[in-house]
């Protein structure tokens, strides 16, 4: 059975209530019916590391063997040449002999994405590819769009074998509609009739797509157990429930008030949190827009309730309120210091990193044949017993306990203090490192933490990725 | 061999550390080593060989970088100079490497000058760049002076129970014997209130647990012990040089480090003991200069040198012993704390400041009737520790 056979999502912690940023510009820049908040991405985070999180939690229960592709779908990859995919798969410590890709240049690659990885499981050419949608999209400070945005991001692993849930149906359409753009160069979003992009765009097309898709299925609406479509915002997404006809208990929740919209990775994450609370034999519509739209039947098997038994984390895990407006923009890098972001810009050898690459990537010590003790990083002469070359590559945990931690103020860093832990990790060895997501006042001695993937900064115009740990159980 | 009374001081001289604006890093040189000549009543021109202690060159990476660099500023060409750096243990480290030429028979009388320039640039260029921007581009990346000894400090509170009023006592002492020190860069006292106040630098360090950003030189005039008399009365003898590195630069990532001492200090201190002959290092040594770079730096260091038991350190600084009026004196100088930390320099400091001791001239700081002095110098996190032992007779 061709289907999905396990997911995960990942929403950064931080919540930008929509209050705050009223406050910050002082007007109402949002409808004023109902209140709202909105994800955002840490300063140590873009759609490559969130990706990847949704990635690592969507493997980290999977038994199986390992996925033979990874595709990357964004409108915000970090880089214009540099494969995100490529670095989600050492991360994973994926082999090189894989599949990667990266699909953007729409809000439908994450859609897009999702078919392709179906059509190479059909194909053959994979046994099961891991599909990773991330965005951390901006608009302009101070315009409407900014609290409807979301950072977030879902994995979905679509192979072979006991699927959860089997696509049914697929009905796309490709059309060029001047809805919201991009050009290349410039962070913002942009757009221009906005009520002409709700109606004769999102709402039309999506609406073609939908009737499109349940012609060919022979389905009527009713049949539907769920309707998944993402929310760029309140007033389109309202019209369009209500052109549809469908009632809105058969609408999954767009956490357009709790998450945002979070772009190519919308209709995957709400999919996942879709997921969470399905039947078997439920039917389940996807609905993707963005130069078109993608409408995906997918029924869900008996194999969802073996799932559902499985120990797994939170699907979207806690929220707590970001501090400020200035500290989004801080974390966007909307305002700049005179050396920007990352402040300074620590040595770097591109050369070095490539070395690493394995150990610091996919985060590997080494173990001594002779006496067990365990190092990270990787070197030749055992300082325990002084044998030379009896390390074998030791494959690091990423939980462990804190050892001792500090709360530098002097490091030059988007956000004060810099928290640094000693971490003994599980299954042995120390690692030493910064903390992520972490009230000042939360490190304990003996707390447990994991390890997170996140940026360190950009040497060289190089953005380096490395671990930071974060408190399994965050807040004070 | 054992260095044991092989070498001997013959002459000090240090400038007075600070901000140093208006003079450079030759400048500084000059002055402290003319200081030392004078003090040797040794003519430059007898100086046989050299060694510079710079930890981070000045001047873009240039200047400090060699043993030219000290030739230029002395003019001193006929000499070979050796530059050394090993981290902020680089100025007893260079005065130890002397000691061994001596010691070999090589060379009678040498010279060894540490300094540092650190205010040409702001702080935050200097040591807080230095960390911030240099090392492995990830591994521990997020990691600065403080922030790193803030770990001994948050594991060492956890361990024994303490918090920051006994690292007060540290500061507040430091600051109470560099107001009697004219060359410190701090000359006042600070009160607990104010130590309590100022603004945390790397919790649980705050400011006041941690040394400046300082300039300055300091140089020593060494010889064979045998030739020391010929030169001047009251010569200070070597007695130990110790120095270890057990844990490397990894002391965080090294799964046995426990956090609440350094095996650099214990090591590097049985070997200056082993040679010195010391058997019970409180008794036996009469004052004391440590690697106070921050304050709980000096608290374990009072543990790992064997003044007190494992733990005990905060009773030692509670009930005053290592006061200028306790029974073992520490940082009679003011310390680090006090005088600033000019890397290369910090070491041979030190070792002018226990010199001047046992030659009963360290005027309202001396500690009476001092013979035999110990001086503590840490690099890293514990990555070396130098340990010297000098004794006047």
């Amino acid at each position: 059975m061709i289907g999905i056979l396990d997911y995960a999502a990942y929403v950064p912690i931080s919540r930008l209530a929509w209050a705050e940023i009223a406050r910050a510009w002082a007007r109402s820049l949002v409808p004023p019916q109902g209140s709202g908040e909105r994800a955002v991405a840490n300063f140590d985070e873009d759609s490559l590391t969130l990706a990847a999180e949704a990635a690592l939690r969507c493997l980290e229960h999977s038994e199986g063997p390992r996925p033979e592709g990874i595709y990357f779908a964004s409108t915000t990859a970090p880089d214009q040449e540099r494969q995100a995919a490529t670095v989600i798969a050492a991360a994973a410590d994926l082999p090189r002999e894989i599949r990667t890709v990266d699909f953007a240049g729409s809000l439908r690659a994450g859609t897009s994405a999702l078919l392709a990885a179906l059509d190479a499981v059909k194909g053959g050419p994979a046994w099961s590819v891991l599909v990773a949608a991330a965005d951390c999209r901006l608009a302009e400070p101070g315009q409407t769009a900014e609290a409807f945005i979301g950072d977030g991001a879902a994995a979905l692993l679509i192979g072979e074998g006991e699927a959860i849930a089997t696509v049914e149906a697929v009905h796309s359409i490709a059309e060029e509609f001047p809805g919201t753009w991009r050009r290349s160069g410039n962070p913002f979003i942009e757009n221009d009739d906005e009520k002409f992009a709700a109606t004769y765009g999102y709402q039309r097309i999506l609406l073609d797509a939908m009737r499109g898709l349940l012609e060919k299925a022979r389905l009527t609406p009713k049949q539907l157990a769920k309707v998944v479509c993402p929310a760029p915002d309140l007033s389109s997404y309202t019209a369009l429930a209500k052109a549809s006809g469908i009632p809105l208990a058969f609408l999954q929740d767009p956490l357009l008030l709790s998450v945002g919209f979070t772009g190519a990775a919308c209709p995957l994450l709400l999919l996942t949190t879709c997921l969470e609370r399905a039947e078997p034999g439920q039917l389940i519509l996807l609905l993707s827009y963005g130069g078109g739209a993608d409408a995906i039947l997918l029924s869900v098997t008996d194999q969802i309730e073996v799932h559902r038994s499985r120990a797994r984390r939170p699907l979207l895990g806690p929220g707590r309120p970001l501090a400020s407006y200035q500290t989004y923009l801080r974390y966007r890098d909307l305002v700049r210091s005179q050396h920007g972001l990352w402040e300074i810009e620590p040595f770097s050898s591109l050369t070095m990193m490539w070395r690493e690459g394995k150990q610091n990537l996919a985060l590997y010590g080494v173990k001594c044949t002779k006496c067990e003790a365990i190092f990270f990083p990787a070197r030749r002469v055992c300082p325990r017993c002084e044998t030379k070359d009896a390390f074998e590559p030791y494959k690091l945990g990423r939980r462990g306990k804190l050892v001792t931690f500090s709360k530098d103020r002097l490091y030059p860093s988007p956000e004060s203090p810099t928290i640094m832990a000693v971490i003994d990790l599980e299954g042995g060895g120390r690692f030493f490192t910064q903390m992520a997501d972490c009230d000042p006042d939360a490190p304990r001695i003996g707390m447990d933490v994991e390890l997170t993937f996140r940026k360190f900064h950009e040497s060289k115009g190089y953005a380096h990725y490395f671990w930071k740990a974060r408190p399994v159980h965050p807040g004070p | 061999m054992n260095i044991r009374d092989k070498v001997a001081i013959i002459g000090v001289g240090a400038t007075k550390f600070g901000e140093n604006f208006t003079q450079d890093y030759s400048d500084m040189i000059v002055e402290a080593a003319y200081e030392a000549f004078e003090d040797a009543n040794v003519p430059p021109s007898q100086i046989q060989a050299a060694w510079l202690g710079t930890c981070f060159p000045d001047s873009g990476g240039y200047q400090g970088n060699a043993g030219a660099s000290l030739a230029d500023a002395l003019s001193l060409y006929r000499a070979p100079i050796s530059r050394v750096a090993n981290y902020c243990a680089t100025g007893t480290d260079a005065f130890r490497n002397a000691c061994f030429a001596v010691a070999s028979g090589v060379y009678d009388i040498v010279l060894v000058v540490g300094a540092e320039k650190m205010r040409d640039v702001t702080p935050r260029e200097s040591l807080v760049g230095q960390l911030a921007e240099t090392g492995h581009p990830v591994h521990g990346k997020g990691v600065t002076a403080p922030g790193m000894f803030a770990l001994i400090a948050t594991r060492y509170f956890d361990c024994f129970g303490i918090g920051r009023e006994t690292l007060a006592k540290v500061a507040m002492k430091n600051h109470r014997h560099g107001s009697l020190n004219p060359k410190a860069h701090f000359q006042k006292e600070i009160t607990l209130e104010q130590y309590l106040k100022a603004p945390m630098v790397a919790d649980p360090l705050s400011l006041y647990d941690c040394c400046p950003q300082t300039d300055g030189a300091a140089a020593a005039v060494i010889c064979r012990a045998d030739l020391a008399s010929t030169f001047r009365q009251e010569p200070i003898y070597v007695k130990g040089l110790g120095l270890a590195n057990p844990v490397g630069d990894g002391l965080a990532f090294d799964p046995e480090s426990d956090f609440i001492s350094f095996q650099a200090t214990k090591e590097a201190a049985q070997q200056a003991y082993d040679q010195a002959g010391i058997k019970d290092p409180f008794k036996e040594i009469d004052v004391a200069e440590v690697h106070d770079c921050f304050t709980i730096t000096e608290l374990v260091t009072y543990e790992d040198l064997g003044f007190c038991r494992k733990g005990e350190g905060p009773e030692f600084i509670d009930k005053g012993v290592s006061s200028l009026d306790g029974e073992l004196p520490v940082n009679t100088s003011g310390g680090l704390k006090s005088c600033g930390h000019p890397i290369g320099a910090s070491g041979l400091r030190m070792i002018g400041e226990i010199t001047d001791q046992l030659r009963g001239r360290a005027g309202r700081r001396q500690v009476k009737g001092a013979k035999r002095g110990l001086i503590h110098n840490l690099g890293g996190l514990g990555a070396v520790t130098s340990v010297i032992v000098l004794a006047s007779s």
